[in-house]
């Protein structure tokens, strides 16, 4: 860049610059314009004043000299030279005869010696007035001396025209003192033209600074917002344009404070993220990162700018496209992070796309504990099926032997009946209940494991479901009796027909009736069969109901979980492990059926038993592993 | 002074005139007899001489057609006039007579402002009937001045023999005290300053006749330089002649050269003869109170109570 290129650039970066050469520029064009009309007007002047003034000299000097040249005195007509060149203007005097021919001349001593010869040209009978030059420009004046007219002193008679020539009296006028005016005049307008513009420039420089220290303030400012910093306001100590500009500088600024973020806020906000953000172009070149990208992929933030975001991905892997998929990046290190990535197009203010925005979340973690807890489950599930099997087959292996306990202690007890051992009668019987107590628990136990190890399997047949009642009744006879307690069965003859495994079915219900029996005391328990349909399905529904002591709804939650009777207290009092409830619901759902209970404390129970009407197919829910 | 746009709009309308409207002979209707005036209206003296012609003829059974010969339409004009055969035709002014001359007219013509000596030129030769002249006689001009410069009595008078008129000896004749009086002859302007000088300590004034070829705008400041440089009073002729630096002047009263005129007129109208060559009747005395006071002269304000005085 030259000297000339710089100065260009200097001067297009200042206004200030640019101001003051304006003004100089155009105040000394003006006032080069005015002088130069000003001398040419004033020279002209001077001039035609120089003119007049001579003209006048030499007219008054041709009258006089009217008498001389008429009555043919030289003496006189030298006399009257000599007396006019007292004006040190007059540079020559010269008389000639209408032919031409010289009567008498003088000329300045020191200026002029030699008299200029007449103009080439010259009307010697008429006057002229002409500029020329002899070593100094002189004004040249030619008039005629004419005769005088005949009259003028007679007040009656008219002027007579065509008065005889007598003679010519040239004269020069020097301009030395008109040029010398104009020389200080030129001078004079040149100094005052410098001092004024020195003044003018002077107030513009001082009126310009005031005026640019504002604007250059708000630049500064406005610089302090482009970086993203709202917090300032630009000053605002003026009631002119510029004030009013930094006053709405700063209303923008508010506002914009208002509807935008600024970009401190933004980078808090991306630095403050846990997952990766990579911002795009539309052509998928990294524009932006944040701080846990960078950290993720081990890339400094600069290695990342103008890298396509595709070659993060690992190789084989598509490009996520507009939505939120697992996809693996590739580390600077080459190590393979999966995550979870979701993009979204970037839109600007007017809805044009302008690039891609990528939110990563590292997924090691996750996949990590997911994997732990994998199999961890799947630990869990073989030893819940080990433990099944061995429960099975340790429950088979204790009802065996229980089985011979019970039956010899019954043998036993026959044997001492009408005896009169009546203590060791009381100890068997107390070893046979016993015996029967711990049976019904390992057959509980038996058939929860045979259920959890899948062995339990569904055999579903057609049977009456009044002789199912019927037996049922008969069973639990006894108990109702014991407990004071009303046994109502109504099984309509719609309702007859049940399709089902007969033995569960008659376990959950025995199930159902004897707890209802057991829990209430001096009451009513009805049973009631019916069908209904239920979506698009056909039920049978067998509801057993008491009033007796009720479930609060804690009981209610576990009420069907294994080993889980209310509280120790209803152990003792009640008998029974708890577990009926739960294996009656196991065999109801793997009928494709389920019982459900309506309770309310002190007020009573309703069990309700669902199962497929026969005809329909039948759904097991519960998965059975496998049966023998 | 009365202007002479007002002579020209006032003087018809004084006089009754009909203007150059008249009726075609020498009398108008009712006994009414036309009279043309031919004159310069542009020169002020004989302006006023028309209009003291008017007034004397206002009132008459003379009607008053005026032609101007300042006018460019003149020649128009005065030929009109005179085939309109008017009774009389004063011309005022030598180019007015010059004019009337050169027209042929059977009407009597009586020529006013002019000199003497114009005549000897032959401008009025011929057809003049009778002339109002200028030339005031040179004893009418000692008188006037004897009156208010009582103490100078010895009197120079420059002659232009060239110009005809009356001798030397007619001069002398007329004066009061012909032994007070010196007579020169000048006969072109070359020799005016040295005549006039020839009057030093000789003569108490220099009395310059009217004559355009020796005094005129041109030799009278010389003259008049001359005449201050050796205290020689100039008398001058013209109210023009004083302001250009003459110590008195004398001359006719213009208005009353028209009256004179107008009675010259009436008396033409009349049948017989009226020929007659005439003088002024009333003259002017004016005296330049700067130049006397220059050449240390007093003089007599109350000698004569129309004296005019320039100062």
């Amino acid at each position: 860049m030259n000297a000339l290129e710089k100065l260009k650039k200097r001067f297009s970066a200042s206004l200030l610059t640019q101001g003051l050469a304006a003004t100089i520029a155009l105040h000394t064009t003006s006032a080069l314009l005015l002088l130069s009309v000003f001398l040419f007007v004033q020279g002209r002047a001077l001039e035609r004043q120089l003119e007049l003034r001579g003209e006048s000299l030499a007219q008054f000097l041709a009258n006089e000299l009217q008498f001389a040249l008429l009555v043919g005195d030289q003496r006189e007509a030298r006399r009257l030279l000599e007396a006019s060149s007292a004006n040190e203007d007059v540079l020559f005097l010269e008389v000639l005869k209408p032919t031409g021919e010289r009567v008498c001349a003088l000329g300045r001593a020191g200026r002029m010696r030699e008299i200029p010869s007449l103009d080439r040209g010259a009307v010697l009978g008429r006057p002229e007035t002409s500029v020329r030059d002899a070593g100094e420009r002189f004004l040249e004046i030619r008039v005629p001396v004419a005769a005088p007219a005949r009259e003028g002193l007679l007040d009656w008679e008219p002027a007579r025209g065509n008065r005889p020539e007598l003679g010519i009296l040239r004269m020069g006028i020097s301009m030395q003192k008109q040029r010398a005016f104009f020389r200080r005049m030129l001078l004079g307008g040149v100094s005052v033209i410098l001092i004024g513009l020195a003044a003018m420039c002077g107030a513009q420089y001082w009126g310009l600074r005031r005026l640019l220290r504002p604007l250059e303030a708000l630049v500064r400012f406005t610089k302090m917002v482009g970086a993203g910093d709202l917090r300032h306001r630009a000053p605002v100590d003026r009631a002119d344009e510029v004030g009013q500009l930094a006053a709405a500088f700063n209303y923008m600024v508010e506002r914009l404070g208002e509807t935008t973020v600024s970009k401190d806020y933004v980078d808090n906000v991306l630095r403050s993220m846990g997952e990766s953000l990579i911002v795009t172009d539309r052509e998928g070149r990294i524009q932006r990162v944040n701080p846990r990208t960078e950290e993720l992929l081990g890339y400094a933030g600069a290695e990342l700018m103008g890298r396509s975001a595709l070659s993060l991905v690992a190789e084989g892997e598509t490009p996520p496209g507009m939505a939120s998929i697992e996809r693996t990046y590739r580390a600077k290190n080459g190590h393979l992070i999966p995550v979870w990535l979701s993009s979204a197009g970037l839109r600007g203010a007017a809805g044009r796309a302008e690039g891609y925005v990528w939110l990563a979340q590292d997924m090691r973690e996750l996949k990590r504990t997911q994997g732990e807890l994998e199999r961890a489950r799947d630990a869990a599930e073989q030893a819940n099926r080990a433990k099944s099997v061995f429960l099975a087959n340790m429950s088979h292996e204790l009802r065996t032997p229980l089985n011979a306990v019970i039956g010899y202690s019954q043998m036993l007890r026959e044997d001492y009946i009408g005896a009169e051992q009546e203590e060791v009668r009381g100890d068997l019987e107390k070893i046979e209940r016993s015996g029967q107590m711990l049976l019904g628990i390992i057959n509980d136990i038996l058939d929860l494991s045979k259920i959890e190890a899948g062995r339990e399997t569904v055999k579903a047949q057609t049977f009456d479901v009044a002789a199912v009642l019927r037996d049922v009744s008969n069973a639990v006879q006894p108990l109702a009796r014991q407990q004071g307690n009303a046994l109502e069965i109504d099984c309509p003859e719609h309702a007859r027909t049940a399709y089902a495994d007969l033995a569960k079915f008659r376990q959950c219900l025995l199930n159902l009736v004897n707890n209802a029996l057991k829990f209430t005391e001096k009451g009513c328990v009805s049973v009631s069969v019916n069908t209904l349909r239920d979506g698009d399905r056909d039920w049978t529904e067998v509801h057993v109901s008491d009033n007796g002591i009720g479930i609060g709804p804690e009981g209610l939650g576990k009420l069907f979980q294994p080993f889980s009777q209310l509280d120790g207290s209803a152990t003792r009092k009640y008998n029974g492990t708890g577990s009926g409830l739960a294996i009656s619901k196991k065999f109801c759902q793997m009928m494709g059926g389920d019982i459900t209970v309506e309770s309310e404390l002190g007020r009573g129970s309703r069990f309700s038993i669902r199962l497929p009407a026969p005809g329909e197919t039948v759904a097991v829910n519960v998965p059975v592993a496998g049966g023998r | 002074m009365v202007s002479r746009r007002a002579i020209l709009i006032g003087l018809p309308a004084a006089l009754g005139c009909q203007g150059l409207s008249g009726n075609l002979s020498g009398s108008a209707a009712g006994g009414t007899k036309r009279v043309a005036v031919v004159f310069p209206s542009a020169l002020e003296p004989c302006a006023q001489a028309v209009e003291g012609l008017r007034s004397r003829l206002s009132g008459g059974d003379v009607a008053v057609d005026l032609v101007d010969v300042s006018q460019a339409t003149f020649a128009v004009d005065a030929d009109r006039e005179i085939a309109r055969r008017p009774a009389a035709i004063v011309a005022v002014g030598s180019d007015a007579v010059r004019a009337v001359l050169a027209r042929e007219s059977q009407a009597k013509t009586i020529s006013s402002m002019t000199l003497e000596a114009d005549r000897a030129a032959g401008l009025q030769a011929g057809r003049v009937t009778a002339a109002v002249y200028l030339d005031i006689p040179i004893r009418t001009l000692i008188v006037e001045l004897r009156k208010v410069f009582p103490q100078k009595a010895r009197v120079g008078v420059i002659r232009n023999p060239g110009r005809g008129g009356e001798t030397a000896s007619q001069i002398r004749s007329q004066a009061p005290e012909p032994a007070l009086l010196e007579i020169a002859d000048c006969a072109s302007a070359d020799e005016l300053l040295p005549v006039f000088l020839a009057f030093r300590k000789k003569v108490d004034f220099v009395i310059c006749l009217p004559d355009g070829s020796l005094y005129n705008s041109a030799t009278a400041r010389p003259l008049i330089m001359a005449s201050l440089e050796n205290r020689l009073p100039i008398v001058g002729f013209s109210p023009a002649f004083l302001r250009a630096g003459a110590a008195a002047a004398i001359y006719p009263d213009y208005r009353g050269i028209g009256q004179q005129t107008a009675d010259v007129v009436r008396r033409c109208l009349e049948p017989g003869d009226c020929a007659s060559r005439e003088t002024p009747r009333k003259v002017d005395v004016a005296v330049n109170a700067k130049v006397l006071r220059m050449l240390g002269i007093d003089f007599q304000p109350a000698a004569n109570p129309d004296l005019v005085i320039l100062r």
